[in-house]
């Protein structure tokens, strides 16, 4: 339920305030149509060291190619391009 | 209906690359058989996978683009998994993807209308004044100290200009005139009455000596006007007291003057060193002159 205009009380623990640079989409910036897992390359800055692909909200990609990025590298795992599950010992 | 596919498959390494190649010739021929056109053929030979695949650490990767009917697609699959040569393959469509992208473009243009003005206000912002604050700082004490130059300078040359049209005006009206007027009358007639002059000079300087020199002066600044109108009117005609005040003035007039141009002298010799010479000629006569003055008060 949304209150109503309440002068609000100074919080004993106030939010901290983490400033960043706004993300944006990089394909939409470089005005990529579609991602190709062939270009294992240019997939491996969306996936973690142990091989997780990395969520929308920390790389700031738009939900088309969020979508295509996820089906690419899972068909670039197919195809042995990229490793399903890297261990981080090595 | 034709659709625009991609095929492509890994190779087991094992296998010689003409069997390899013939696997490649057979899809194609099913391609070509069943209405459709290979577009493309990427051959990327033999690659590292990167994890083991049936414990082969290396793949022979083929990719085909075809423009070609769903049916045949289906025949190369079947084709594909019966083989027992090829270890992984994957058939995507990339028709439906290019449709999207008219999606997209409509999003990017509308993503133009929106970014284009924040990022002009950022280089306003950012960008602009960055580069037009420091400028101004840098070219406005430029300016001031141009500015302060200037006047200084206009200071000193409207001081210097004042001097010396004062003291060219002096120098010129008067040197030119005596100039003119000795000239003339020592050309004209100092030829006739050498001798004469030279006595009456003589007598002259000796006797105005003996009197105080401070009548001199105080008699002599009265007498330049008479002497000057005198000159312009009569030159030829009074020519003793001409002479004396001659001298007299002359005396008074090369003191200023000395002064005068000692002060220029070293103002104006380190802006104008052109006008240094002919002051030096002028005093040159001048010393000349009183070097003849005192020859003949020695005499």
């Amino acid at each position: 339920m949304l209150r109503p205009n309440k002068p609000s009380r100074p919080s004993r623990f106030p939010k901290k305030q983490y400033f960043s640079k706004k993300k944006y989409c990089s394909f939409c910036k470089d005005r990529i149509r579609f991602i190709d897992y062939k270009k294992s390359s240019d997939l491996g800055s969306y996936i973690l060291e142990t091989g997780k692909i990395l969520p929308a909200r920390v790389t700031g990609t738009c939900a088309y190619h969020q979508k295509q990025l996820s089906k690419a590298i899972k068909q670039a795992r197919h195809m042995a391009l990229i490793k399903f599950i890297e261990s981080r010992r090595g | 209906m034709k659709r625009e596919y991609e095929i492509g498959f890994i190779i087991n390494p094992e296998t010689a690359d003409e069997e390899a190649e013939k696997i490649k010739t057979s899809i194609t021929d099913i391609l070509t058989k069943g209405n459709g056109s290979i577009e493309n053929v990427d051959d990327w030979g033999r690659k590292a996978l990167a994890y083991p695949i049936e414990k082969h650490n290396e793949g022979i990767y083929v990719f085909i683009k075809t423009l070609s009917p769903g049916d045949v697609i289906a025949a190369v699959e079947r084709r594909l998994k019966l083989n027992e040569k090829v270890m992984r393959f994957i058939v995507i469509r990339l028709d439906d993807k290019l449709k999207k992208t008219n999606k997209l473009e409509k999003k990017w243009k509308r993503i133009e209308r929106f970014s284009r003005k924040p990022e002009s206000d950022r280089e306003r912002q950012s960008g602009r004044p960055a580069p037009v604050t420091p400028k101004p700082a840098e070219t406005v004490k430029k300016e001031a100290v141009k500015e302060e130059k200037v006047e200084t300078k206009v200071e000193k040359e409207v001081v210097v200009k004042e001097e010396k049209v004062e003291t060219k005006v002096e120098k010129e009206a008067v040197v030119k005139e005596e100039k003119v007027e000795t000239k003339v009358e020592k050309e004209a007639e100092v030829k006739e009455e050498k001798v004469e002059t030279k006595v009456e000079k003589e007598v002259v300087v000796k006797e105005e000596k003996v009197e105080t020199k401070v009548e001199k002066e105080a008699v002599v600044k009265e007498e330049k006007v008479e002497t000057k109108v005198e000159k312009a009117e009569k030159p030829a005609e009074k020519k003793e007291a001409k002479t004396i005040a001659k001298k007299t003035v002359k005396k008074e007039k090369k003191v200023e003057e000395e002064k005068v141009k000692e002060e220029k002298t070293e103002e104006e010799k380190p802006q104008k060193p052109k006008k240094a010479p002919a002051k030096k000629t002028t005093t040159k006569k001048e010393e000349k002159t009183e070097e003849e003055v005192e020859n003949a008060e020695t005499k």
